[in-house]
C-alpha cells in the first residue's frame, strides 16, 4: 500500500520504541527506514530481526583514527559510527553487523560516507558530500513490513479503560451544544 | 558583520521568561499568526474563490467544491455534509462520524476525484487518501447556533446578535490533518510553493474555505442571506485536545522559529524611537477594541473567567497609561512594555500583541522565517565538558527538580490504543506509565547530567557508551543554539497544564476567544472577522474582532 513518507517515518519511530530501542536512536531509525524503503525496498525484510533482537550495549574500541565496533546492531551502531566519523575518526569498522543493509542505509542517507562490505565487516570512511537524488516521496510499503512495524508500535499504546476514556483526554463524550 | 539594512531592535525577551508554560498559555494571536499572514497573501494575490460544484439538498446534505488559484497553483476544497445521529456527535478523536468532512485537493478535482473524496472523507481516519489530497479535516455543527440561524433565515430575519457574538461560529473543526496523515501528501509536496510553504498555511487555507462553506450551507438551508457583518463575525470554531500539545515538544526548531519571529517583532517595535500621529491614533483605536473584545469574551470555565476578569480590570489602567505624553516621548512602546510587568501575564501578552498591529511594514516580512526545513542534529565532536556547560547554563530549572518526588512525576503522557488518542494519566493511580511517551524532556536531561558527571572526551564517545541519552544530548545541543526551542517546565509534574501548550500553538495559528473545557481541552475561534470570499481586497485589520464594530 502507498504510504506517505511521514507515515513511514512516524511508524518506524514508534516501532523502534516498541522494540525497546532508546528513543534517540528510534528518532534516527525512522528516516533511515523511509530511505531504505525508497532506495532498496527488498532489504526491508531485515527490519523484523532488527526489532526482535534484544538491544545490548555495543563494544567499541579505538586505535589511532580507526574505530571498531564488534557485534554491531545496526540500529545502535549506525548512529554511533556516524558520530565517530563526524567527530574525526578516519575509519569505522562494523563487525558482525546484524543487518548490513540497514547499516549501509544510515551512511548512504547521510551522503558523505563511503561504505565497503567485505562480507564480514563494513568499512566506512568519510568522503566529500555528494548531492543525493533522494527526495521525500510517497512509499509503496510492503503490507507484511507495515504489519510488522505496526505490531511493534502497538507495544507503545496503552489499553483504553473507562477511566482513561472519560478523564484522559479532559473532554466529554458528546458535543451537541 | 551586522547587516546594516536590518531595522534596529532592543534585546529579545529572554527564553527563561518567555518559554514558561504560564506565559505560553497567555499567548494572543498577532498579525504574524498563520491565518493573518495567509489572508494577506490571498489579498495580495487578488485570489478569487469560485464554487464550481454545489450538490447540496434542501436539508443541507451533499457535497460542494470550492476552487482558487494561489501562487500559480490551483487548490480546491471538497466539502461533504452528512446527516449523523446526535449521539455520535463528539469532538473527540474517538468519534467515528461528523456533520461535515473535507479534503483540500491539489488542483481541480475531476468527477472521479470528487466521487472518491465524497466516499472517503466522511470516514476520516478509517479511509486512505491520495497524494493529491493535501489536507483532511472534519467539522461538527454548533447545533444551537446553526439551528437558530436556519430558523431565523427561514423567518426572514437575521440571527440574534447576542447568540452570534457568544458562539462566534457555525461549525467547529475537530481535526485538521496535514503532512502525510492517512496517505495524504507529505508537506514536502507544497513546502516550496508560493504562500503555502509557511507553517500550517495549507491547514489555514482549508479552515478559511471551510468557514465560507458553513456560511453558504446555513444560507442554503435557511433560504436567506446573512448580513455581511454577521457573516464576517462567524469564524470557524475548533475543538482541540491533547493531540496538539506534543507537537511543540517534537518540533523544537519550529517552536524556536515561531518564538524568535514573534520576539524579534516585539523587539523591533520596542526600538521605535518616535511614533507618528497616525500610529498613535491606531493604538488608541486598538485599545478601545481590546476593551470591547474582553467584554464579549465570556466563557464558562472558572479559571479562564477569572483571568479574563483580571484583564478587564487591568486594561483600563493600561489604556490610561497611553497618554499623549507617553506616546510622544522617545521609545514609547519599549516603555509601555517594560511598565506592563506590573500587570498579570495575560495583560502583558495582550499589550505586546496589540503593539505589533500598527507596524506591518516593520515586521510582516519576518513571517518568512517561521518555517524551517531543518531538524535537530547531534554534534558528536562537542566535548563532554562543553555539553556539561550548556546543561549548567540552560537547564538549571530541569536539573534542580527531584523527579522521584510524587508531585514532580505525577503525570504521564501516553497514546491510547483506542483510535490512538493522546491522553494524560496519573502515574500514581493509573496503569500504563511504563508505556509513557517521551515528553519528560527535563527528566531525561537531568539523567544525562547525572551520568555525564565530569567525564572527559567527546559526545561521540559518551553516546557510544550511553545510547539512552541520545535524545537528551540532542535537546541540550539544540537549545544551546536555539534558545526558544524548549518549554522550560516539567511536563510530567502535577503543575503542568497542557492547555497552556494548546493555547500557545493555537495563538500562532491566529486563534482567539479561547474557551477551555478543562485543563487539557479547549474550543477556539479562527478567522473571526476575517475577509469573506468576496472581501479579499479589504484592509488587513481584523485583529481581535468585535461584533460591535
Amino acid at each position: 500500500m502507498i504510504r506517505s513518507h511521514n507515515e513511514v517515518v512516524a511508524m518506524a519511530i514508534k516501532a523502534a520504541r516498541g522494540a525497546g530501542i532508546p528513543f534517540g536512536h528510534a528518532e534516527d531509525f525512522g528516516p533511515v527506514v523511509a530511505y531504505l524503503a525508497v532506495t532498496f525496498p527488498n532489504d526491508l525484510d531485515c527490519l523484523q530481526s532488527v526489532l526482535r533482537t534484544t538491544y545490548a550495549p555495543l563494544v567499541m574500541t579505538q586505535n589511532d583514527d580507526t574505530v571498531t565496533i564488534n557485534n554491531a546492531q545496526a540500529v545502535i551502531a549506525g548512529p554511533v559510527a556516524l558520530d565517530a566519523l563526524r567527530a574525526g575518526a578516519a575509519v569505522v569498522q562494523l563487525c558482525d553487523v546484524d543487518a548490513p543493509a540497514l547499516a549501509k542505509a544510515y551512511f548512504n542517507r547521510a551522503g558523505a560516507f563511503h561504505c565497503v562490505d567485505d562480507g564480514k565487516a563494513l568499512r566506512i570512511t568519510t568522503v566529500a558530500k555528494t548531492e543525493t537524488e533522494y527526495v521525500v516521496q510517497a512509499i509503496d510499503m510492503p503490507g507484511a513490513i507495515w504489519t510488522m512495524l505496526s505490531h511493534f508500535a502497538a507495544k507503545t499504546y496503552v489499553p483504553a479503560s473507562d477511566a482513561s476514556r472519560l478523564m484522559g483526554a479532559g473532554a466529554g463524550l458528546t458535543d451537541n451544544d | 558583520m551586522l547587516d546594516a539594512s536590518l531595522p534596529p531592535q532592543v534585546p529579545l525577551r529572554p527564553a527563561s521568561q518567555i518559554m514558561r508554560l504560564r506565559r505560553m498559555g497567555a499567548a494572543f494571536p498577532t498579525r504574524l499568526s498563520f491565518m493573518r499572514s495567509l489572508l494577506r497573501a490571498l489579498s495580495a494575490e487578488k485570489v478569487k474563490v469560485t464554487r464550481p460544484v454545489w450538490n447540496i439538498d434542501a436539508d443541507g446534505y451533499g457535497h460542494a467544491v470550492y476552487t482558487l488559484r494561489l501562487g500559480g497553483f490551483a487548490y480546491s476544497l471538497v466539502a461533504v455534509s452528512t446527516d449523523i445521529p446526535e449521539d455520535m456527535r463528539t469532538d473527540r478523536v474517538i468519534a467515528t462520524a461528523w456533520d461535515t468532512a473535507y479534503v483540500l485537493f491539489d488542483g481541480v478535482p475531476d468527477a472521479n476525484d470528487i466521487a472518491r473524496i465524497v466516499r472517503a472523507a466522511p470516514k476520516q481516519e478509517a479511509s486512505r487518501f491520495h497524494q493529491t489530497d493535501l489536507i483532511l479535516s472534519r467539522a461538527n455543527k454548533s447545533v444551537r447556533l446553526f439551528s437558530h440561524t436556519v430558523a431565523a433565515l427561514r423567518a426572514g430575519k437575521q440571527p440574534d446578535a447576542e447568540l452570534v457574538s457568544q458562539t462566534g461560529y457555525l461549525m467547529r473543526t475537530t481535526a485538521v490533518y496535514g503532512n502525510g496523515k492517512f496517505g495524504i501528501a507529505d508537506r514536502a509536496r507544497i513546502a516550496d510553493r508560493p504562500h503555502l510553504g509557511g507553517p500550517f498555511a495549507a491547514e489555514m487555507l482549508t479552515v478559511w474555505l471551510i468557514r465560507g462553506f458553513t456560511h453558504d450551507l446555513v444560507e442554503h438551508v435557511g433560504g436567506g442571506v446573512l448580513e455581511a457583518k454577521t457573516k464576517r463575525h462567524l469564524g470557524i470554531g475548533n475543538a482541540t485536545g491533547l493531540g496538539m500539545a506534543p507537537f511543540l515538544v517534537t518540533h523544537p526548531l519550529l517552536l524556536d522559529a515561531w518564538m524568535q519571529v514573534r520576539e524579534t517583532a516585539i523587539a523591533r517595535v520596542r526600538a521605535i524611537d518616535t511614533l507618528t500621529a497616525a500610529q498613535i491614533e491606531t493604538i488608541y483605536t486598538l485599545t478601545a477594541r481590546v476593551a470591547r473584545y474582553l467584554t464579549e469574551w465570556n466563557v464558562p470555565d472558572a479559571v479562564a473567567s477569572r483571568r479574563i476578569a483580571v484583564m478587564r480590570r487591568e486594561w483600563p489602567l493600561v489604556a490610561a497609561s497611553l497618554t499623549p505624553e507617553t506616546l510622544l516621548a522617545s521609545r514609547p512602546l519599549d516603555k509601555l512594555i517594560t511598565q506592563s510587568a506590573q500587570y498579570a501575564v495575560d495583560t502583558q501578552e495582550l499589550l505586546a500583541a496589540m503593539l505589533l498591529e500598527p507596524f506591518g511594514d516593520l515586521i510582516d516580512g519576518l513571517v518568512d522565517c517561521m518555517a524551517t526545513p531543518f531538524v535537530p542534529q547531534v554534534d558528536p565532536a562537542m566535548s563532554c565538558q562543553m555539553l556539561a556547560t550548556h546543561i549548567a547554563q540552560d537547564w538549571d530549572w530541569a536539573c534542580k527538580t527531584d523527579y522521584d518526588a510524587p508531585d514532580n512525576c505525577a503525570q504521564f503522557w501516553y497514546v491510547s490504543a483506542e483510535k490512538l488518542e493522546p491522553r494524560l494519566g496519573n502515574r500514581h493511580t493509573e496503569d500504563g506509565a511504563a508505556l509513557e511517551s517521551p515528553m519528560d524532556i527535563a527528566r531525561q536531561v537531568k539523567a544525562l547530567h547525572l551520568d555525564l558527571g565530569d567525564i572527559t572526551g567527546n559526545v561521540a564517545q559518551f553516546l557510544a557508551a550511553h545510547p539512552q541519552h541520545r535524545c537528551a544530548v540532542r535537546r541540550v545541543q539544540t537549545l544551546a543554539k536555539h534558545p526558544y526551542a524548549e518549554i522550560r517546565d516539567n511536563l510530567i509534574g502535577d503543575a503542568c497544564l497542557p492547555i497552556d501548550m494548546l493555547r500557545c500553538k493555537l495563538a500562532f495559528f491566529g486563534a482567539g476567544k479561547f474557551d477551555p473545557k478543562s485543563d487539557r481541552w479547549t474550543r477556539i475561534t479562527l478567522a473571526q472577522g476575517a475577509p469573506l470570499f468576496d472581501e479579499l481586497d479589504a484592509a488587513d485589520d481584523w485583529w481581535l474582532p468585535t461584533f460591535a464594530e
